[in-house]
């Protein structure tokens, strides 16, 4: 299936979604106005990859900060990593990257461990993983 | 409370107000998309100038976004009344610091019946505790629905989650229909 690679601007992340090299990361600020319209994209290529997941599947975030409407569409990605864990076909953990102190960014990560059924790992990062 | 209805009508239009000595910067006119983008370019680079309160700043800086974008979803009230001449989207946004906190201000004109359901929630907001504020935050993230507005009606827990103090406000009264709103975060 097709790789997605978007570069992050001044109000939305970078996305980097590629089933054969296993990587799904999305980073950087998104507070777009209308965040539904920019995740789409996102949305479709993960159902599509339910279709046929990897055995392991990864899903790395590293956000700056993100709007409230942007935090609803990040808990429709979670739902839909949920259900791919649900099924049995792929083992799901949830990378949740936060800068250093950022505690705001933190007890979001915490917030959607609390709502979804899936594996957190929360952890501090002191510079940028590439 | 500053008298925020008051800053309003004497700012100049579309115009950048900077004071050093107060370390405030001041923006009056229609909030838009690009605005937005502008507002937050010259908050970033005439307030936040001292590296050592990254922290800070980033939660200045998410409120802010969340204020505005607000704002801008919402919609200020296209007057009836053609001589008082309010068009869409105007308001008054100050950001300035002291010592100890940071405060954003924002003032614009809302309708009646939108402001009674506002200052509801507002009330209702500033009466629970930091706890409850999370627990309620995450019940309306996890059963919410993004409205027709595009925000999702977290916006509000969001901002009282991340502000140090109660959020202030008051609705002065302007017309029949109308009102002036006026918000304090401190951050």
């Amino acid at each position: 299936m097709d790789n997605i690679k978007i570069e992050p601007g001044s109000k939305t992340p970078g996305i980097e979604l590629s089933k054969e090299n296993g990587i799904m990361k999305i980073w950087g600020r998104s507070i777009p106005e209308n965040s539904v319209e920019f995740y789409k994209e996102v949305y479709e290529w993960i159902d599509e990859y339910s279709k046929n997941p990897n055995s392991e599947t990864v899903m790395t975030f590293q956000l700056e900060y993100f709007n409230t409407s942007s935090s609803k569409c990040i808990l429709d990605i979670l739902r839909r990593l949920e259900k791919i864990n649900q099924s049995n076909n792929s083992n799901v953990l949830v990378n949740w990257l936060y800068d250093e102190d950022d505690e705001d960014m933190m007890e979001a990560g915490d917030d959607y461990q609390t709502i979804v059924d899936l594996t957190f790992n929360l952890k501090e990062s002191a510079q940028e993983e590439d | 409370m500053k008298d925020v209805l008051s800053l309003f009508e004497s700012a100049t239009d579309n115009k950048f107000v900077f004071s050093e000595m107060e370390h405030k910067l001041s923006y009056k006119g229609t909030i838009n998309e690009s605005m937005i983008e502008k507002i937050c370019k010259e908050t970033e680079a005439k307030l936040f100038t001292d590296d050592t309160d990254k922290k800070k700043h980033k939660k200045l800086f998410s409120i802010l976004i969340e204020v505005l974008q607000n704002i801008y979803h919402h919609g200020i009230p296209l007057s009836a009344d053609n001589t008082v001449g309010i068009s869409r989207n105007k308001a008054i946004i100050v950001i300035e610091s002291d010592s100890q906190n940071y405060k954003i201000l924002t003032g614009h004109y809302i309708e009646r019946d939108k402001a009674v359901k506002l200052k509801e929630k507002l009330e209702w907001v500033n009466n629970l505790t930091q706890e409850e504020i999370k627990r309620h935050y995450i019940e309306e993230l996890d059963k919410g629905k993004i409205s027709d507005k595009g925000g999702a009606g977290l916006g509000l827990l969001d901002i009282a989650r991340k502000s140090v103090q109660k959020l202030n406000f008051n609705f002065k009264e302007v017309a029949q229909h109308l009102l002036f709103y006026e918000f304090e975060i401190i951050i």
